[in-house]
């Protein structure tokens, strides 16, 4: 499923006096199988563009192609491309609205038309990958859940598409850090596992930096920068410029570097940071 | 698709007709609907109409915008315009076919009574077009204030009134974002029909509704930690005072509503 943009522009009421751009003329291809974080300060038009990727939102200019199809063509089966693109809006559990978890998670499936096993099967499936039990926590109300619960039933109704691009729009705002390893653990197992396309939106760096294979940087509805997170993050001026930061483990480069240690500028996990640290001290690279 | 709609009617701006006290516009539109209640005759209209355009110019609204809000009132209008004309009986046949009858008194009480309906919404509409909601409820709520003798809870319904105007919007785009969420589990709420289009609004009002407890529970919460405790004692942040302008609009109003009773009476 790969997605190409190209010269996106989106303005909301256009030829009102409440009218505002959201997207100016961004364009930019997605292969099969990348981890895509797209970056960017709040109002940047992250969340904009990410509705555009299964047609939820239009554009008011430019194209979004997905799997050879234009969104904008009539007849454009927009079902279809809802089911290949999954989308987690942000605090997703305030879409959930079932009596059980079970009938929740169901109701993606079913609206596809999947017949009774194949709904059951994938209600299955989308459970084990979401780390919820179908037998106790299924039967449950989704509404007597914790947040955390609350979420990962929500991410797994969407999962229970099946869909070949997962776009989740920060998909650990709100939660603990517990609450926020479990679910980039497992957004990395199912990105691994099954071979999918995930888009993640954050403002966490240090959560991106870990999990993305490419970043997208967004500022005022504009693409500022593209590249490896090795790429993205040794331009930490840029980044502090347009009201985002840097991992911490290229915050620390960054600064020693200034002080004048010579470090080379593109580390950002902490673990090769720490090695670099100390194998300039003179003491072996193991930590 | 909601961002589109606005809420209420409220065009701000900084005219004569927008400063006015919101309880003069209050008042003043009372006054205006004894004015179009008082008109015998269709003729008379002129002096409501001279009125509503007094006010549309001095507030800056086009006649464009005055129209928009008789819009949603044209069946009723029609209903109000055939009955009248076909049922109300009368001496002068002006036409006859077959058991159809139209007289003179009909045709004149028709025109009489759709254009008091017109009338009636043309002028209460500049007041929600010249007021925000907020000041509006503020006036309702001191206008009200002597039915607290009879322990009518007016700041609460006042109160009441503000949280729900301010909470429209909140909804509008909630119920945006949980359609969104919701076409992306392949939910369809366009197609298809009344039963099924109803059935599909369960997944969109179960959450909405949810939400909104949530954010009520919310509210109340942040109110009584900031000591809200009812209208005791409360103090304004805008308090209400009458100009001279007022005077003056009170003065033109009341005029206008004597001569359309002269002409009632002599003309």
């Amino acid at each position: 499923m790969p997605i190409e943009v190209r010269n996106l522009s989106h303005t909301y009421m256009p030829g009102s006096p409440f009218s505002s751009v959201a997207i100016h003329n961004l364009s930019l291809t997605i292969a099969d199988g990348e981890f895509i974080g797209i970056l960017g300060h709040t109002g940047s038009g992250k969340t904009t563009f990410v509705q555009h990727l299964n047609g939820l939102l239009m554009p008011t200019e430019g194209d979004v192609i997905v799997n050879g199809v234009n969104i904008k063509e009539k007849g454009a089966a927009l079902r279809e491309l809802r089911k290949q693109v999954g989308l987690v809006f942000q605090y997703p559990e305030y879409q959930l609205f079932e009596e059980t978890v079970l009938k929740d998670i169901a109701f993606g499936p079913k609206n596809i038309g999947c017949s009774k096993e194949e709904i059951d099967e994938r209600v299955q499936w989308a459970c084990e990958q979401v780390g919820i039990d179908p037998e106790t926590t299924g039967k449950a109300s989704p509404f007597e859940l914790s947040g955390g619960q609350m979420r990962r039933v929500a991410i797994a109704g969407v999962l229970a598409m099946r869909p070949s691009v997962l776009i989740l729009d920060e998909p650990t705002a709100g939660l603990d850090p517990g609450g926020k390893r479990s679910i980039l653990q497992m957004i990395k197992r199912l990105h691994a596992d099954n071979s999918i396309t995930v888009i993640m939106v954050s403002h966490n760096m240090d959560e991106i930096a870990t999990l993305a294979t490419r970043l997208i940087v967004m500022s005022h509805g504009e693409l500022v920068m593209t590249g490896t997170p090795r790429e993205v993050f040794r331009q930490a001026d840029e980044l502090k410029s347009i009201g985002l930061g840097v991992p911490q483990g290229a915050e620390l480069v960054h600064r020693l570097i200034a002080e004048g240690y010579d470090l080379p500028d593109d580390l950002y996990t902490l673990e090769e940071v720490c090695d670099a640290i100390l194998k300039l001290k003179g003491v072996g690279g193991d930590v | 698709m909601f961002k589109d709609i606005t809420l209420g009617q409220y065009m701000p701006g900084n005219t004569v007709v927008h400063r006015l006290d919101p309880r003069a516009k209050i008042l003043l539109t009372i006054v205006y609907i004894a004015m179009v209640f008082t008109v015998s005759s269709p003729v008379f209209y002129i002096i409501p109409a001279a009125y509503v355009y007094i006010s549309a110019r001095l507030s800056g609204i086009s006649f464009r915008q005055l129209l928009k809000s008789v819009k949603p009132l044209r069946f009723l209008l029609i209903l109000t315009f055939v009955l009248n004309i076909f049922f109300s009986g009368g001496a002068t046949i002006l036409v006859q076919w077959k058991f159809i009858k139209i007289s003179q008194e009909g045709l004149l009480l028709a025109i009489h009574f759709s254009l008091r309906l017109i009338f009636l919404v043309l002028g209460t509409s500049i007041i929600t077009l010249t007021t925000s909601p907020v000041a509006l409820s503020d006036g309702i709520e001191i206008l009200l204030t002597p039915l607290k003798k009879v322990r009518f809870p007016v700041h609460e319904l006042a109160m009441m009134m503000t949280i729900a105007l301010r909470f429209i919007p909140t909804l509008i785009e909630e119920t945006d974002k949980i359609m969104k969420a919701q076409k992306a589990r392949g939910a369809d709420f366009e197609s298809g029909n009344l039963i099924a289009r109803a059935k599909a609004m369960t997944p969109l009002l179960v959450p909405l509704f949810v939400s909104a407890f949530r954010r009520a529970g919310e509210l109340a919460m942040a109110m009584e930690a900031r000591c809200y405790h009812g209208g005791e004692g409360r103090t304004r942040l805008r308090v209400l005072r009458y100009t001279g302008e007022d005077g003056w609009a009170f003065a033109l109003s009341f005029g206008m509503l004597l001569l359309l009773i002269a002409c009632n009476i002599w003309l």
